[in-house]
């Protein structure tokens, strides 16, 4: 695939670029950039959702128990279950395969430990893993995989005519062998993405798993919260489990919080202030855009390991439990305690954040977003409909709150049996200079019909 | 190039205006955003569109055109700008110098100077304002090409002039 080009001005992990190709609705997404704040917009069925479903597909697979297979369509346990390759593929073509290529800049750890495998003068500072899978008779196989680097590529590939693997290297003496490769025949890949272990073992140095393992440690810093939330309950087991997120239906988003508090987990709200606990931060967030204002986690009785949501709708009100107010707490709860549960430099994919939000908390929901990605380095994906979280970063960007080279904005339309993706053109001043026909509804249009309307039904009356 | 009063009247707010009026105010709107709007690089006509939104019509086409027309400020097929030089006496350098246009609304004057300014002319739009009537012969005189959205109200001061 073409190497992609964009430039990061950030040291922090961070996915900057994906290519997609033949996967669902998509033919080729072509090279996107990917940015601390990437926003997929666009009508029903445009493909948004399959952009993170490629990520969670290549996520579940890294995670998977299961070395030998190609990818992890996944299950009831997983954060997508897509089926098979034949499901997946686009127009159900099994003569294409599906390719795809995700370019991030790795850990300042990572950074070092594959320098020192290859060289200080080899450029790690981005990394790029691009590979296929296609249909085959025993199943999905992977026909190839290759990591890019500065001007190093590294791969794997499946030559159907001689049926055996074999290694690529740019330049051919990137990585020394100790003993002659491919006799006998190199066995298959692990997974989609992995070196087999006997060229593994051959290599001097471990820059062939150390690769390996900098794509599994992205994987395992992406989290994913679907739009579909748990609804509240009056009460909530906790054990003192240290959950890794807030679940896919944020069912954890409690949990997350107390174990939060148990391991001290402080957020820093700015410069000269007074570090705070994570469910204090929450509750603040809570009370800026004006849903409650008080929250507390308390336990039923002392031991009993179960917890209570205690919240105030306004200083006056009656404490009751996070059942007996409206539904927007419980929904937008595990948003926020996401983006400041996981870890610095953790990428979070949100689909719909704004689902059950009255418009103004919408529009404050793109100001929680904004404070994770300046205060704690994480990179932040949303799949979102709605227009008042675009209008407020728009203004945030005006205001200089956050850059507009840090927003990645699409619109993903249906044309002709196809996805296309359209990047907005962010400019510093909050302005979208291609705004798209239908990017949300016509509300001028409303007002307009509205007073034809009157004028055509009241005007003789007057 | 729409007078504020345009703006307004679309959103029912113009008492003497007739619903015939206010729609035709209202399909002007929504051609003009869908053409080109023109402003003063300066943000005069911005701030005074801004200024005369009503907080009671969030949903009004003023508002909503409003929103779209920011939507459209860094497209320049849709929105171009034209710069205003100040004068002590015309307000605007580029507002004609003319002793038949002295009693002209000098906070009218933005949308004349910025139509000459264009080089473009394009129609300066008004809807309930009678000095843009009173002063038509002299604007057209000196190349401001004026559109009146209502004939009904053009017909009442044809009326009051011939009376």
């Amino acid at each position: 695939m073409d190497a992609f080009s964009y430039v990061a001005g950030r040291e922090i992990q961070m996915i900057t670029g994906l290519r997609i190709k033949n996967f669902k609705g998509w033919k080729d997404t072509k090279p996107f950039r990917l940015a601390p704040i990437t926003g997929l917009f666009g009508t029903n069925s445009s493909g948004k959702t399959s952009l993170l479903q490629l990520l969670l597909l290549l996520k579940q697979t890294s995670e998977s128990a299961d070395r030998r297979i190609a990818l992890d369509f996944g299950d009831d346990k997983t954060p997508v279950a897509l089926g098979t390759l034949l499901d997946v593929l686009y127009r159900h073509d099994d003569t294409n395969a599906l390719e795809w290529a995700v370019e991030w800049i790795p850990r300042a750890d990572e950074r070092a430990t594959l320098a020192d495998d290859i060289g200080n003068s080899v450029d790690v500072s981005k990394l790029e893993l691009a590979g296929a899978v296609s249909s085959a008779k025993s199943g999905p196989r992977t026909d190839s995989f290759s990591y890019s680097f500065g001007k190093n590529r590294i791969g794997y590939r499946y030559d159907p005519g001689r049926r055996r693997y074999s290694l690529e290297m740019e330049p051919a003496d990137l990585v020394q062998f100790g003993r002659p490769v491919g006799r006998p025949p190199l066995s298959e890949p692990t997974k989609c993405y992995g070196f087999p272990d006997e060229l593994k073992s051959y290599s001097k140095g471990e820059v062939l798993a150390d690769l390996e393992l900098t794509f599994e440690s992205l994987m395992s810093s992406l989290y994913y919260l679907g739009p579909l939330r748990d609804d509240p309950k009056r009460q909530y087991v906790w054990g003192g489990a240290q959950p890794r997120d807030v679940g896919m239906r944020g069912q954890l988003a409690v949990a997350a919080l107390l174990a939060a508090r148990a391991r001290s987990l402080m957020i820093s709200p700015g410069p000269r202030k007074k570090r705070q606990h994570l469910e204090k931060y929450v509750a603040t967030w809570l009370e800026r855009l004006s849903l409650i204002s008080r929250f507390e986690v308390r336990e039923v009785r002392a031991g009993s390991n179960l917890f209570q949501v205690h919240i105030l709708r306004d200083p006056e009100s009656a404490d009751v439990l996070l059942t007996d107010v409206g539904f927007g707490v419980s929904q937008i709860l595990p948003v926020i305690v996401l983006c400041f549960y996981v870890p610095e430099g953790s990428t979070v994919l949100l689909e719909q954040p704004e689902i059950h939000l009255h418009p103004a908390v919408q529009a404050g929901l793109a100001d929680v977003l904004i404070d994770a990605v300046n205060r704690r380095g994480i990179q932040v994906i949303i799949e979102s409909h709605s227009e008042h979280l675009v209008r407020r970063l728009l203004r945030r960007v005006a205001e200089d709150n956050i850059r507009s080279t840090d927003c990645a904005l699409y619109f993903c339309d249906s044309m002709e049996g196809h996805n296309v993706l359209t990047e907005l053109e962010l400019t510093e001043k909050g302005a979208i200079s291609n705004w798209p026909k239908g990017f949300f509804g016509e509300p001028l249009e409303e007002a307009v019909a509205t007073t034809r309307a009157v004028a055509a039904r009241f005007a003789t009356a007057d | 190039m729409l007078d504020t009063n345009v703006l307004v009247t679309a959103d029912g707010r113009a008492p003497q205006a007739p619903l015939p009026c206010v729609a035709a105010c209202a399909e002007a709107l929504n051609a003009a955003v869908r053409d080109v709007v023109w402003l003063d690089d300066g943000g005069e006509i911005l701030e005074e569109y801004q200024r005369n939104l009503n907080r009671d019509y969030p949903l009004g086409v003023m508002a909503t055109f409003f929103v779209e027309l920011q939507s459209n400020l860094g497209v320049p097929e849709r929105c171009r700008m034209v710069s205003l030089s100040p004068n002590d006496n015309r307000v605007y350098e580029e507002f004609p110098e003319d002793a038949a246009l002295a009693a002209f609304d000098r906070s009218d004057r933005k949308f004349a100077a910025v139509a000459l300014a264009s080089n473009m002319d394009p129609d300066v739009l008004n809807a309930v304002d009678s000095d843009w009537w009173h002063h038509r012969v002299a604007l057209a005189a000196n190349g401001v090409h004026m559109r009146f959205v209502c004939s009904e109200l053009v017909a009442e001061w044809q009326r009051e002039g011939a009376g």
